[in-house]
């Protein structure tokens, strides 16, 4: 019977977890906010998950490429196909692993920063001030960071 | 007297009220069939041990938490029965002084201020100006206003905190422990801005403190809590007076009495002949 019991309170312990996450999900894609209020935050935050993700992309990048470029080297001198060799870099670089290593990246790196940062605001009772100030922290915090990141990551 | 000055107090009209409110977190009961009344324009305190729940009382209010059974007015509106764009309405007329003051670390001290009225108005910016320059005068702090407030002390940070909770005149305003962590003077200038406000705007404050001599000082009605339930409730007074051992304990800071200085244990002597064994 407890066994039971315990079965039922974490099914439905797990069913409320799976809801607040896609409830957060749904109000960070489809909440509204103020473009213009939201302004500010948004050229801060191109600078700081854009720009400043773009060194440590560019860098892993010139990594592989030079990686490939070795490897490819030693394989198609034996058939004489050496000439090859850039056009094969380049297109496998930029084609096929840029958006993968650029997607994955971005991120590693934005991803941790912006959940360092809401984390952080979390933690010294911003987002609970601002439940109470009658905003809502998911319109206001959330969804243009949402927003903003799909933004900065599909150019 | 003071029965009389107590019931006075007690029979206006409240603009909070919890009745019958029950709350637990998970399986420990917090508060059990608790009922509160808090007076318009009264600074009323809730006082006890630490984790007893006061904090968790102020979020009740706010709506952030909800109780298991009971029901909590504000201004006449039933919090956990409202939707959520009416709870953002009542919200709109309460504010909440946090103990770490929350403000937005990213913003100046006017923007933090200016904050919730940019949010809530349409005003154009040189009214917005002067109303923060005039709620950062009240605290002491319009020279403090570009700063950020990682450059605040303690003391400041909770002052520029008061002015954003003032900012949009509110008809509640809720204090969670003020005075923790202030030195003398910081808590003086502290309880004479939140008396001062008090007075001033004819605010209804609730103030969450176990800063006993402060909060005898400024509050009006005072209630203890303990043991998930009010041991005690009166004016500064009737609370001195009580016969309550338990309130007695709490106001003298007496290490011992019904609330043990040891933790439950079988006796010493028992313990160590345990040991040897």
């Amino acid at each position: 019977m407890k066994a039971l019991q315990s079965l039922g309170k974490n099914t439905i312990e797990k069913m409320a977890s799976i809801g607040r996450a896609t409830a957060l999900l749904i109000g960070a894609i489809f909440g509204r906010f103020n473009i213009f209020k939201a302004f500010p935050l948004f050229i801060k935050q191109i600078y700081v998950v854009g720009v400043q993700s773009l060194i440590i992309i560019l860098v892993s990048g010139l990594f592989i490429g030079m990686v490939l470029a070795l490897q490819g080297y030693t394989v198609l001198i034996d058939y004489g196909a050496e000439d090859s060799l850039g056009p094969m870099v380049s297109l496998a670089l930029l084609r096929e692993l840029g958006p993968v290593v650029t997607a994955l990246l971005f991120a590693g790196r934005a991803g941790s920063a912006l959940t360092a940062e809401i984390g952080l605001m979390k933690a010294t009772e911003q987002l609970t001030s601002l439940e109470m100030m009658a905003v809502d922290p998911i319109k206001r915090v959330v969804a243009p960071r949402f927003g903003l990141v799909s933004l900065v990551c599909q150019s | 007297m003071t029965k009389n000055l107590s019931d006075s107090i007690h029979q206006q009209e409240a603009l909070v009220e919890l009745k019958n409110v029950t709350f637990s977190r998970g399986d420990r009961v917090i508060y059990d069939d608790i009922s509160l009344k808090f007076p318009k324009g009264k600074i009323t305190a809730i006082m006890g041990p630490s984790g007893i729940g006061k904090t968790t009382m102020l979020r009740l209010i706010g709506g952030q938490l909800m109780p298991d059974t009971g029901d909590i007015l504000v201004a006449g509106s039933n919090i956990p029965k409202l939707s959520r764009s009416a709870l953002y309405k009542v919200r709109e007329k309460m504010s909440m002084l946090f103990q770490s003051g929350a403000l937005f670390t990213d913003m100046t001290v006017f923007d933090n201020v200016a904050f919730p009225i940019r949010e809530h108005t349409t005003l154009p910016e040189d009214v917005v100006r002067t109303m923060v320059l005039l709620k950062l005068e009240a605290v002491g702090l319009r020279g403090a206003r570009d700063l950020m407030p990682a450059e605040l002390s303690g003391g400041m940070a909770r002052r520029a905190a008061l002015a954003r909770s003032i900012a949009l005149d509110p008809d509640l305003i809720m204090f969670d422990e003020p005075f923790v962590g202030q030195d003398p003077i910081s808590m003086g200038v502290l309880v004479r801005l939140i008396r001062d406000l008090n007075s001033s705007l004819n605010l209804t404050s609730i103030i969450v403190s176990h800063d006993v001599k402060e909060v005898m000082e400024i509050a009006d009605y005072l209630y203890i809590m303990a043991d998930k339930r009010v041991i005690g409730h009166g004016t500064t007074e009737e609370l001195l007076e009580s016969d309550s051992e338990l309130v007695q304990q709490f106001l003298r800071g007496e290490a011992d009495g019904p609330v043990p200085f040891h933790f439950a244990a079988d006796s010493l002597q028992q313990d160590i002949m345990m040991g040897s064994k």
